[in-house]
């Protein structure tokens, strides 16, 4: 008889525990039913596989390499001129010498020596070549 | 021709075939964690008693359980996440015992200054105040006597009682026979009434 009143005692003790507990969940907070919904999603988020990072990369470094054969190995037609780049790297090296800036200024007197050397006469080149 | 085409017909139904069965997981997912959520984060707080851990702690077990049993039965899931969470609660407890410690060490006794009684103060749901301060005042009491209980016998009756887990998936949740369980419950529920008197 006391063992009954004691289980009975014991289901009135879990029946409020359990009540109480609920009322509890109840009275969450807004802020934390946010937080809560936050933390699903990114729970939820982990079964979208990641991408690893070379799988990430690869597209990018592909095309950064392909560039590169595109600029080396980019075949150069007969009669284009060649724009490749040691040729502008020489360019710009010689425009920047300093006594090219001499060269420039005597532009005029350059060319009338060239334009001298076209009309050398006939039978001297034939000189020249025997 | 002809041979490629359904090649490729049977290429896209494979991959819808996926990601459908992708979208019905991650629904099933959302359901499972919106309805055991709020009560894990109640358990979670009235053992460790602090709700910002114990979210992360909720967040956490959420994450371990879609990266490491998403491919089982959502039937076994309950079981498997409380494990996780009790297993979090777990370690929170030991590295809190291990701070509490250092922090003795060093000379500085609790952090009271964390505590904010506004920012905890819960939100009313449409009860009058006296409701509302006796359903919070027995929880109050019965959290106390709770904190009160050997470890196993408290998780137990945590299982039982609040998430109203059977001794089967409380066994495989706390990772201990069913005898055990029925053990650290009966004994759990007979302090309780012992601590909290008869007229609680």
């Amino acid at each position: 008889m006391h063992e009954k009143s004691d289980l009975a005692a014991e289901d009135v003790l879990v029946r409020q525990a359990k009540q109480a507990f609920d009322d509890s969940v109840e009275r969450i907070d807004g802020q934390t039913l946010s937080k809560l919904n936050q933390a699903r999603q990114t729970a939820l988020s982990e079964l979208t596989p990641r991408k690893s990072a070379i799988t990430q990369w690869t597209p990018l470094v592909g095309l950064a390499a392909a560039t590169a054969a595109a600029i080396v190995f980019w075949p150069t037609q007969p009669g284009v001129e060649d724009f490749s780049i040691p040729l502008i790297a020489t360019d710009m090296e010689v425009l920047l010498m300093e006594e090219n800036w001499e060269m420039l200024e005597n532009l005029e007197f350059y060319s009338w020596i060239e334009l001298g050397e076209d009309t050398t006469p006939l039978g001297d080149t034939e000189n020249n070549v025997s | 021709m002809n041979t490629c085409v359904a090649g490729f017909e049977v290429l896209c139904n494979e991959h819808n075939g996926t990601g459908a069965k992708k979208l019905q997981r991650e629904a099933e997912f959302n359901r499972f964690f919106a309805e055991v959520e709020k009560r894990a984060l109640r358990i979670a707080e009235i053992s460790i008693r602090d709700r910002e851990d114990a979210l992360d702690l909720v967040q956490e077990a959420m994450i371990k359980l879609v990266r490491n049993y998403s491919d089982k039965p959502s039937e076994e899931w309950t079981p498997l996440f409380y494990r996780i969470l009790q297993n979090n609660i777990r370690d929170w407890q030991r590295r809190r015992a291990v701070r509490a410690r250092v922090m003795v060490w060093f000379g500085k006794d609790k952090d009271d200054d964390d505590f904010d009684p506004i920012a905890a103060a819960p939100d009313p749901v449409g009860r009058t105040p006296e409701e509302e301060l006796q359903s919070d005042e027995a929880m109050q009491t019965l959290e106390r006597a709770i904190s009160n209980l050997p470890a196993r016998q408290k998780e137990a009756f945590i299982l039982r009682t609040f998430e109203g887990l059977d001794v089967a998936a409380t066994s495989v949740a706390m990772g201990c026979s069913k005898g055990s369980v029925k053990t650290h419950y009966s004994r759990a529920v007979h302090k309780l009434r012992e601590n909290l008197g008869e007229h609680w």
